[in-house]
């Protein structure tokens, strides 16, 4: 699953059409498409709206600790073409001077730049950086939820020393996010491949659920269940938990007890 | 080969900085304000950057020279591990860096002047033979083409020849020490296991057979060599299979060289032990291990002692015991 930030519907529309996200779930002031695996929020600009609407999505993913995050979006940039995309690989908070680090990937070819987000749209462009207004605020908050290898910013050049701000208009905005579609493609399917890299090893051993829904477990005991059944799975693929023996135990106490004599029986060697 | 390499601010002019960087023009170069910005900050995953590992430049400004672990050495009475790198080139499934790392970038400590000022310092302080382990945290020689580690600590050591340098590698990046005067108190230790568990669980890393034909390379040339085989590894049949990998060994490694051998179960302490289950909760290699003891996770008493005993045996068969060590919890 990729979670996808932007601030404006202009920013969002070439990805809302390309990957034909229906909206669903808008609430006031925050509209949210998605399709099977990508939802994608328009939260407002500036690093508050940016992390109310990574707060909601992460709630709406139902807080899985393997979904990706995305915002992209437009920059500035001092000498930088409209129209050229970047991943981000250091961010800059200008009112506090935090900083974010991007894990690149390898692999795809997409130019990288750092970024400083600013309260205010940057008029002056500094040499160096992109400017923006969200992105701190998304990375420190969607490190919250996540790992630091599925969080990634692209932002595509939209003003320049030459263009300033004050030219964009929304028409613009789409043409320039819909000139890079096939890069944001590029990253999105990078991070779904980590995403599912994360989830798989991850995964909740087999019997798990099986096991929780037949007995009630307190809080240890699933976290012991969850041991044991991981043990079981390393160590003898062929073994499963659901045996006649277990599902004749009266409560969960027993049930690790169980589970534990089983695993002191096994021939503790790995065969190669 | 670096998607990214971070630099530390304040070493951005750094000779060593400037010619590494000069090596990968296609990397992005990221200036950050200190090392742990990124390698020590939360939320990161082990596994996923062992797949696409960043490089990070750095200075290293306190506990460069560290004693070892009461149970590690090789029958001196001092000894110091000290760390330029962290994090090695190779991913073995039973290495304990990546349980003890929360990134699996690599680090390069680029100021080995002042790592040689504290060695030099826990010399004179001493005042008695030094044992001095360089491959604590990373493989000694993998990187040596970029960090010139040897090029630099080896004619350093050399002004001490009362005091050892251990080289741990399973490295085949050879060619430094091939081309200059092997020194005396240099031991170039080999990490060693049977070819069938070197292929399945010491990923990345060169063949049983290509560490012996480097062994005997440097052996030819006069070099101290070490053999360590950490960890030995239980696995089904064990008794045939490291009664082969020794006979194998010894039949390529000229005792005359030989400075010394260790012996090491698996083990882990028990907090990197639950991390890299964590990270490869498919592994069976964690499974077999148990709690022995309130910080460290091997195998249970019986069969830890049966397995050491059974190897040990064996290499005696090989060397004298003056020459063999065993190396106890991690």
């Amino acid at each position: 699953m990729i979670n996808i930030i932007t601030a404006l519907h202009c920013e969002a529309k070439p990805v809302i059409d390309f990957f034909r996200l229906k909206e669903f779930n808008s609430t006031n002031g925050l509209r949210v498409f998605a399709n099977d695996d990508i939802c994608l929020a328009v939260g407002g600009i500036g690093k508050s709206c940016t992390i109310a609407s990574t707060a909601y999505m992460h709630g709406l993913s139902k807080g899985s600790a393997n979904t990706a995050w995305l915002n992209m979006g437009i920059a500035g940039h001092n000498s930088h073409a409209l129209g050229k995309g970047f991943l981000v690989n250091k961010i800059t908070d200008a009112e506090s001077g935090q900083n974010w680090y991007p894990v690149m990937p390898g692999g795809l070819k997409i130019p990288s730049e750092k970024l400083v987000t600013v309260t205010k749209p940057e008029g002056q462009y500094p040499h160096g950086p992109l400017y923006d207004m969200e992105a701190s605020g998304f990375f420190s908050t969607a490190a919250r939820f996540t790992t630091v290898e599925l969080i990634h910013c692209f932002k595509v050049v939209s003003d320049n020393s030459s263009h300033p701000a004050n030219t964009i208009t929304k028409s613009m905005v789409i043409d320039l996010i819909g000139g890079q579609l096939s890069t944001i493609k590029q990253v999105i399917d990078y991070m779904r491949t980590l995403s599912a890299e994360a989830i798989s090893a991850g995964a909740e051993p087999i019997e798990y659920r099986m096991l929780l829904d037949r007995w009630n477990f307190s809080a240890y005991q699933k976290h012991e269940l969850k041991k044991c059944l991981r043990r079981i799975e390393m160590i003898d693929h062929i073994h499963t938990a659901l045996s006649p023996e277990i599902l004749a135990l009266d409560n969960a106490g027993d049930v690790i007890k169980h589970l534990n004599t089983l695993i002191a029986s096994f021939p503790m060697r790995i065969s190669i | 080969m670096f998607s990214s390499i971070y630099v530390e601010h304040d070493i951005m002019n750094h000779p060593r900085v400037s010619e590494i960087c000069r090596r990968y023009p296609n990397s992005h170069i990221i200036e950050c304000t200190h090392y742990g910005e990124i390698f020590n900050r939360r939320s990161q995953n082990f596994r996923l950057q062992k797949n696409n590992p960043s490089l990070i430049l750095a200075r290293k400004n306190n506990k460069r020279v560290m004693e070892t672990p009461i149970s590690y050495g090789l029958g001196g009475k001092n000894n110091f591990y000290f760390s330029h790198m962290l994090n090695c080139f190779y991913d073995c499934r039973y290495c304990f860096l990546q349980g003890m790392y929360r990134s699996a970038f690599y680090v390069l400590f680029v100021n080995y002047e002042d790592f040689m000022i504290d060695i030099d310092t826990a010399i004179k302080d001493t005042n008695d033979e030094c044992y001095f382990f360089s491959g604590y945290d990373c493989d000694s020689l993998a990187f040596e083409p970029v960090s010139l580690f040897t090029e630099s600590f080896l004619p350093f050591f050399s002004r001490y020849p009362n005091s050892w340098l251990e080289l741990r590698t399973k490295s085949t990046q050879i060619r430094s020490l091939l081309q200059r005067d092997p020194i005396n108190n240099c031991i170039v230790a080999y990490s060693l296991s049977p070819s069938i568990i070197a292929d399945k669980i010491e990923n990345k890393a060169p063949s049983l057979e290509n560490r012996l034909a480097a062994i005997q390379k440097l052996q030819m040339l006069g070099w101290r060599v070490g053999l360590r085989f950490d960890p030995i590894i239980l696995v089904s049949d064990y008794q045939s299979l490291y009664a082969e990998f020794f006979r194998e060994v010894f039949s390529v490694v000229n005792p005359d060289t030989l400075h010394s051998v260790t012996l090491g179960e698996f083990r882990l302490p028990t907090a990197f032990h639950a991390n890299m289950t964590k990270l490869f909760p498919e592994e069976p290699l964690f499974g077999t291990v148990t709690q022995t003891s309130k910080n460290v996770v091997t195998y249970s008493l019986d069969t830890g002692t049966q397995l050491m005993d059974y190897c040990r045996q064996l290499v005696l068969q090989y060397v004298p015991e003056s020459q063999l060590f065993t190396q106890g919890s991690a």
